[in-house]
This record gives structure tokens, sequence and C-alpha cells, in this order.
């Protein structure tokens, strides 16, 4: 049988009375003529045996021909196999899929969502239903065919889980269930159309499948949510917990936070703001015992699993710092030991965060990176190996950082970092090597960077004051961001970000023959905010959503760390995987209340669908009929050419 | 477009086409001034007319000496008197002559207006006085005589009338009876549409009143072969009745009862001893105005 493509086109069909209309039109209304007299003239028929020549019928079935084609064209016929009569007598199928991640347990999608399927199940008579209930996969599923009771007893056992949804996986499944020649095909999506989980990009559905989004949540909820908790030990026994709160709701929203720490626990009401993030500190003076478990929670509101949050008290191994130097650079050896010491220094009490080792830049093809958090490259640049350029470009794709300083060769160093991609740095000298050079410093510090919250202005001058003698005069590509400037403006210290990791690349080395800086105060603070902001705060800690497989760890010996045997990773809860503690909590994108408009999903889903058949290259299975109308609409257009040219010759 | 000057139309090469005839009346006619036409009076003519017996007081002069000495009878020659004429055109300007056919290079009223324009040429040059006349329904103008140093504010005039209004002939008549009061030569240009029934009793009474006449009937190609194709819708340009048919069904009855209505304005004039040509808008102009003057000669 016949289908089109873009049946809307075939409204153009309504052309055809043009010409009709024309020449009735021009039939009754002759042209008029001013005439001398007319007393000559008699009243005539029109010539009936006129009207009726076949070359006027021709023309006039030419034209109405012309604009039906025109209007075929443009509706892009082609040719369908017409249904048997068996095939007509094929079922009808519908599928329910619901949603069954975190956010359905809120207030009222539950019931909301049971309705919604019972109402369904009522009016489809005849029809062969199935169900499919999703989360991050398909959890459970009743065939086609399945009888209500057995969809209804289901849902009536039905809870939903605390992992995130993933439409997009559930979707092709539920429509791989139809039948291929079922008469009547409907997929009910019930949810609550989180803009977080409905994220489709590459979900599609067939035309042929009628798409009934049924939304299961009201609009807006009044939510606050406990987004991350950090711990940390102040020294002299004292723990601080940093809690970080969201409020999702329109409206200012009063909850009481509780956070409990082994045994302890301590609570304040707080008052957040329509939108607000607000982060407060709880500090214990007991001392508690390493690796306590620690909750924080919130008063209940219509969402309740966001509300708590399960933490680790314990703090993070110290992040593994790697210096590479020049064996034969006493220079670079004195550098090494300034960093070693500030890294690893104590401060209030509390040991060093960094754990630093060193290592003979030829040696670094020995080293695993895989464990180590920062680099210092310490004017050895220019005896790496490309391998060992590639290793270190990888160890900063993955969210490691390289900290570079020049060496006796800062020519040879900055050309071969050029060369193997990690900074478009120019070299362009030294300065201050003379004796007769004035006396340099810093004059200058990004305001944006992570440096100037240490450095305020206030205590900026302590940045400023130390003397520099020598450093090298670098220009930066678009690449890099300068962060500290000369007073002269030249760029002292340069950042490039590769992958999740950084690249910096310091003008003078940190040594007593180029600077002063070693031995200053803002050394230390400097160096130690530098790298924490580098080093992951989680170290040690892995924080899992619910339902999220955790990493594949291997020990030093190789052998992979297991997970507790009793850790349940579908809901929130604590657990360990060897010397990793593992924080399960809800997938915060299961807070947010805000949806997408069911209009526009189910216009995106659909056409989507419907584009890719039109875009596809290939005809449709049956035959285009595009190619035949064209042809045969260059034939009328060529015989109404012939006839109006036999109009005119009689004329 | 604009109008072409009626004195531009009036060309040299029209002129010298017709310059070479006289514009002559077939009857005596009366002037005050010698000239070309005959008079009805008799005397001192170059052109013989007869013979009278002598009678006391006759001028000697004319006494034929010849015929006396051989039969003693006394007789005295007498000569055609030649005198001047004075030349009436008659112009209907009504909106049936500003009908302008696609083939024809001007309207109707214009061919004529040219017509007329050669004839007071004519009329002038050989010492002739010209009467005027343009009407429609209403005198457009209006000049009882006029002499040579006239005519180019005759032809000035004639080329601001425009063709317009209903055909009201007896305005022409009423021309002639006022202004006319010796015998004339009377040159009427029309289509004579709706008068050939009262075209008769008008000629003849300018015959009876003495007058030569000659009668132009200017009709357009179109009103002559109704060339149409198409169904048109006709509108009178005088009544604005309107009728709408095919050319092709009514061509040849209508080409019967026009030429019905042509004999009869032809025999009408045949009758009153009119000079009768039917011009076209198709035709010379200055060929047509040969034949025509070429024939009254001959028949003089």
């Amino acid at each position: 049988m016949l289908a089109f493509t873009y049946p809307l086109f075939l409204w153009g069909l309504l052309a055809l009375a043009a010409p009709l209309l024309l020449h009735l039109l021009n039939r009754q209304r002759p042209k008029r003529l001013l005439f001398p007299s007319i007393r000559f003239l008699q009243f005539a028929q029109l010539p009936r045996e006129g009207r009726k020549r076949l070359q006027d019928w021709l023309l006039l079935l030419c034209r109405m021909l012309i604009f039906a084609l025109l209007a075929l064209i443009m509706a892009k016929p082609y040719w369908q196999k017409k249904k048997t009569a068996d095939q007509d007598g094929r079922r009808k199928e519908a599928i329910f899929l619901l949603d069954s991640s975190a956010s359905m347990q809120a207030e009222n999608s539950l019931q909301t969502a049971k309705e919604l399927i019972a109402a369904e199940l009522d009016e489809l008579d005849g029809w062969h239903c199935g169900l499919m209930l999703y989360d991050a996969s398909i959890l459970q599923s009743l065939p086609l065919g399945a009888g209500k009771a057995d969809i209804q007893a289901l849902l009536a056992a039905w809870q939903p889980g605390y992992l995130a949804g993933r439409p997009e996986r559930a979707l092709p499944q539920a429509l791989a269930a139809f039948s291929p020649d079922a008469a009547q095909k409907r997929l009910y999506a019930i949810s609550d159309f989180q803009r977080g989980d409905w994220k489709l990009k590459a979900a599609q559905v067939p035309v042929d499948i009628q798409l009934r989004l049924l939304p299961a949540a009201a609009p807006s909820r009044q939510n606050c949510s406990i987004s991350k908790v950090q711990y940390q030990s102040l020294g002299g026994g004292r723990k601080r917990v940093l809690v970080h709160c969201r409020n999702y709701a329109g409206k200012q929203q009063e909850r009481l936070l509780s956070v409990k720490l082994g045994n302890s626990s301590q609570s304040r009401k707080i008052s957040l703001a329509a939108g607000q993030n607000l982060s407060l500190g709880f500090v214990f003076e007991q001392p508690q015992e390493d690796r306590s478990r620690g909750l924080a929670s919130l008063s209940q509101d219509d969402f309740a699993p966001d509300d708590q949050y399960y933490y680790w008290a314990e703090d993070p191994p110290p992040a593994k710092v790697l210096l590479l130097l020049a064996d034969s650079e006493q220079d670079q050896g004195m550098a090494a030991h300034f960093l070693q010491t500030a890294l690893e220094a104590e401060q209030e009490g509390v040991p060093g965060r960094f754990e630093v080792q060193t290592l003979p830049a030829e040696a670094l093809f020995a080293a695993s990176l895989d464990q180590v958090q920062l680099v210092f490259l310490l004017g050895a640049a220019e005896r790496l190996s490309s391998n060992d350029f590639a290793a270190l470009l990888a160890f900063m794709q993955k969210g490691g950082a390289l900290l570079h300083c020049p060496g006796a060769a800062p020519n040879l160093s900055w050309h071969a970092l050029k060369q193997h991609g990690l900074a478009d740095i120019q070299y362009a000298g030294m300065v201050g090597e003379n004796a007769d050079a004035q006396a340099l410093g810093l004059g200058w510090l990004e305001p944006n960077c992570a440096l100037a919250a240490v450095f305020t202005e206030e205590n900026r001058s302590d940045l400023f004051m130390f003397n520099i003698r020598k450093h090298a005069l670098l220009k930066e590509s678009s690449q890099e961001k300068v962060l500290l400037r000369s007073l002269d403006k030249q760029a002292m210290l340069l950042e490039r970000r590769h992958g999740e990791g950084y690249f910096y690349s310091f003008s003078f080395a940190f040594n007593l023959n180029w600077s002063d800086f070693p031995l200053t105060q803002s050394f230390l603070p400097m160096l130690r905010e530098l790298c924490s902001g580098l080093t992951n705060d989680a170290a040690g800690k892995i924080r899992l959503a619910c339902g999220q497989t955790p990493p594949e760890i291997k020990a030093l010996d190789g052998t992979v760390m297991e997970l507790d045997q009793e850790a349940d990773l579908t809901r929130p809860g604590l657990a360990r995987m060897g010397e990793y503690a593992l924080e399960i909590n809800l997938n915060p994108s299961e807070s947010d209340p805000a949806t997408v408009k069911t209009a526009d999903l189910q216009r995106f889903l659909q056409s989507q669908e419907q584009s890719r058949q039109q875009s596809a290259s290939h005809p449709p299975p049956q035959g285009s009929l595009w190619l035949a109308c064209a042809t045969l609409l260059a034939v009328l257009i060529l015989l109404e050419l012939l006839l109006c040219r036999q109009e005119d010759l009689k004329a | 477009m604009s109008k072409p000057s009626l004195s531009e139309l009036l060309s040299p090469h029209l002129l010298a086409r017709i310059d070479d005839y006289q514009l002559l009346s077939r009857l005596a006619v009366e002037g005050l001034l010698a000239g070309l036409q005959r008079s009805h009076c008799l005397g001192g003519g170059s052109e013989f007319l007869q013979y009278r017996e002598y009678v006391a007081g006759d001028e000697l002069k004319y006494l034929d000496w010849k015929l006396l000495a051989r039969q003693d009878k006394a007789y005295t020659k007498q000569f055609q008197q030649e005198t001047n004429m004075r030349c009436a055109i008659l112009l209907d300007a009504s909106a049936s002559m500003s009908y302008q056919g696609e083939t024809a290079a001007c309207s109707k009223f214009r061919y004529a207006a040219i017509i007329a324009a050669c004839i007071a040429y004519l009329a002038q040059k050989q010492g002739d006085q010209v009467s005027i006349c343009v009407y429609s329904d209403r005198e457009l103008l209006s000049r009882p005589g006029s002499r040579e140093r006239s005519l180019g504010a005759l032809l000035s005039a004639l080329e601001h009338i425009s063709a317009g209004g209903k055909t009201d002939h007896e305005l022409a008549l009423h021309f002639v009876a006022n202004a006319l009061k010796r015998r004339s030569l009377i040159v009427w240009l029309s289509d004579f549409h709706h008068y050939e029934t009262r075209l008769g009793a008008a000629l003849g009474a300018f015959r009876l009143s003495g007058h030569d006449s000659m009668l132009c009937q200017v009709l357009d190609e179109d009103e002559l072969t109704l060339p149409f194709r198409q169904t048109l819708r006709y509108v009178d340009s005088e009544s604005n009745r309107e009728i709408s048919t095919s050319a092709g069904l009514i061509r040849q009855s209508y080409q019967q009862r026009l030429q019905s209505f042509l004999e009869h304005t032809r025999q009408s004039c045949l009758q009153e001893e009119c000079d009768y040509r039917l011009a076209s808008t198709a035709d010379n102009i200055g060929e047509l105005l040969a034949a025509w003057l070429d024939k009254r000669e001959a028949m003089l």
C-alpha cells in the first residue's frame, strides 16, 4: 500500500483547486471592450464545442496532475506491503517501564505510580501487558501476557532502591521486549523524570511504538540534603567534621543537623535559604579511636534517603611525592632537601600530609607512578627519555601533577618539554646572571589561583620580599596560564592542564644559587598550599554512590584488594576494601527535584527516531516512489508547455 | 502617449499627394469673389454657356457679330460666372468616433479630423471660405467662416478637441441652416451610427438649399471585420450598454447587418445626389482623398 514519509504535505493537494478555479474564472469573466456601437452585435452562447475541446480538458488535467505530483513528491511516497489478514489479527502489547530509582522514594511518588499503572491497566482490556522495574538496570520484569493480578501483586511489594536511574539502559530492553509483528505497541514510562536521570543522548523510540510518559511525582518538593562530609584530625586529640548541606527547595528550610562520631554526637539547628549550600564544622574534643564510623543526618523531609551521610573518621594516608633530580647536580640536591623538609614537616602536631621520595631522573622507568600524586622534576628534564615523557603525560592525564624547575641546562630542559608536548614555553635566555644585575623579585600573583587565597593582599608582601638572583626568561603560549610574575612582569610560574592533571613550570630553581626563596617564611606555605590543592583530599578513601562498583586496586604484592564480605554497595553505608575505606552514599543527582518536561522528552525521543529514519541513506524497504513521481512530473510539465504552445499558435 | 499634432499629421507627404487636386463643387455655388467655382450667375466668366436673343440694353461686347453677319440674327453670348465657394465641414466628435482598433494608426475622430484638415487646406488654397462645425452632443467648435490666415488657428483648435459624448447630428443641421446663407459645399464626416434613417432627410434639406454635399463615413477596421477571437464583453461607447458575445459566432450576421447599414447610408446619399465615400481607418488618407477628389473632378 502507498505510504508517505511526510503525510502533512498531502494538504498541498488542496492546490488542485487553483487551476480548476482559474479555468472557471477565465470562462466567466470575458474581457471588456469599449466598442463604437453594439447595435449589430448579438448575444451568443459561449461555444460549447470550444469549452469542451479535448485540448482544454487535457491542459486542465495536466495542470492538476502537476500540482498533485508536486504535493506527492513533497510527501515522499513509498510503497509498503499491504498487511495480510492474519497480520491484522495480531495482538496488542503494552509494557509498563517503572522507575525504581532512589528519587522515587520521595513522598507520594510510590503511591502515585501504583495508581497510574492501575488506572491504565483498567483501560487495556484485551491487551498483553508486561512490567519492568529499573534503576541502573532492569531489576525485575513480568513478561508480556502477565495477568493484571501478577502485575498488581508485584507493584504491591515494590519498594524503590537507592540507586540512580539509568533509563537509557532500560529503554532499549523494554523496546526489545515487544513482538516485532504486534499490531499495536504501547510503552508506558512511569517515573518522576528527574533531570539528572533522563539525559537521553542515544535512546530512541521507534515511531510505531506509542510512547506515553506518566509523571509520578509532584513538580516541586521541599528537600534538603547532605552532599558531603569531610573529616580531619586537628592535633591535640581534636577531630573536625565538616558537613556540606544543600537546600533544593524554592524557599527557606529549617532543619536539625546531627553528627555522630563513634559514641559521641552533636546537633545543631540550621536554616538554609532557597538554593543555598552550607558548610558547617563540628569539633569533637574527645580523642576517638581510629577508624571510627560516623553518620551525619538531617531531620527528615519530603525525600528521606539523602538526609543521611555515612563517613569514615580517619585521616587519609600521606600523599606520595616523587622528586626527580640529576645525580650530578649538587644544586638540585639542595633543592630536594628544602622540598622534602618543607613537605614532611609537622604542623600543629599533625603529621605531614606528604611522603617524599627522591629518585634519579634516569631511574624514572623503574618508578610506579600509580602510587604517586605529585612529581617534582628538578632540572632533569633534559635527561628523560621519550618513554619517560610519555609516562609523565599519562600520569598527568589521570590526575597527577608535575612541577618543573630549571637546572644546569635550562635551554635543553624547556626544549625537551616542548618537544614532548608537556609545555609550549619558549625559553629566551637567562636574566640576572651578570654581577651588575639589579635585584629581582616577584611582583604579581594571579588573583584567581589557589595561592591567592593564602597570600591575601595583607600578607602578599611575604611572597614578594625575597630576592631572586637569576631566572629564566620564559614566553608562554596561549595554552599556559601565568600564576606568578616578576617585578618586571616576566612569567615566573606557569600552569598548563593535561587531562585531569596539571603541569607547573617555575622559572627559577629552589636553591640558593637562584634565590633566597627556600629560606623565606613564604616557602613552606606556598609549597604546601600548592601541593595540597593538587592532591586528592579523599586519598585513601573511596566515595561511592549507591550501586557504583569500586575501582580495582592492587596491593604492593600485586594482589587485588577485596571488598568486605558483608558490604552492601546498593544502599548507603560504610565498608572496607583492604586498607581503603569505602563511603557509600546516595548519588547526589537523586536529590535534585528538577524534572524534564514530558512533552519535550517525548518529542525528543521520537523525533530522534524519526529524523534517524529520514536521514537514513537507504530507501524505505518497500521502495521509494519519489523518482517515479519526479519523472512523471517532468513529462507533464513538457506536455503542458506543448499544449500551451499549440494554444498560442491557434490564437 | 502624447497625441500627435494635427499640423504634423497634415504632413508634406500628404499635402503633396493631394496638392494637384481641386476641391470643386458639382453644383453652381454663390460667392462674392471670383474663383474656381461655377456661379449660378451669368456674366463675366470665361466659360461660354449659351446664346440668347439680343434684347435692348444688352452689352454690345457680348453680341455675336459673326452670326449677325451670316444669318442676320442678333444673339448675345452668355458666359458662366466663376466665383469662390464656401466650404462647410461637419465633423462628428462623439464617443463612438474615439475608438481606435489595434491595427489602426489613429482613432476614427483623428482620421476624420485629418481629412477635414486636408479639405480645409485645399479650400483655403483655392481661395474658398471654410466653415467648420465639430459637434457631439454640443458644439465643440463652430466657425462660420474663416480666411486663409486663420487655417493655422483652425488646425490648432482641432488639435485640442477630444471625442466624447453622444451624437447629436441636429447640431450639424442647425449649423448649416444658420451659417450657410448661400449655396455651399458641405463635407460631412461621421460614422453615422443610428442615423441612417434620417440621413436622407438631412441630405435632402441640403440639396433643397442648393448645397453640394460630400459625405465620408469613417469606420474602424474592427467595426468592418469584427476580427476578435475570444469572447468579449462589448460596451457601447455612447449608451454604455453591454453585451457579451463571441465574435466568431456572430461575425457573419454582424457583417450582414453592417452591410445593410452601409448600403442604407449609401442609398440615402445617392438619392440626394450626395457624394458618398466609406473610409476605414486602416486606409491611407492621401490615397483616399486623391481617389475621392479625382472621381469628383471626373464627374464634373
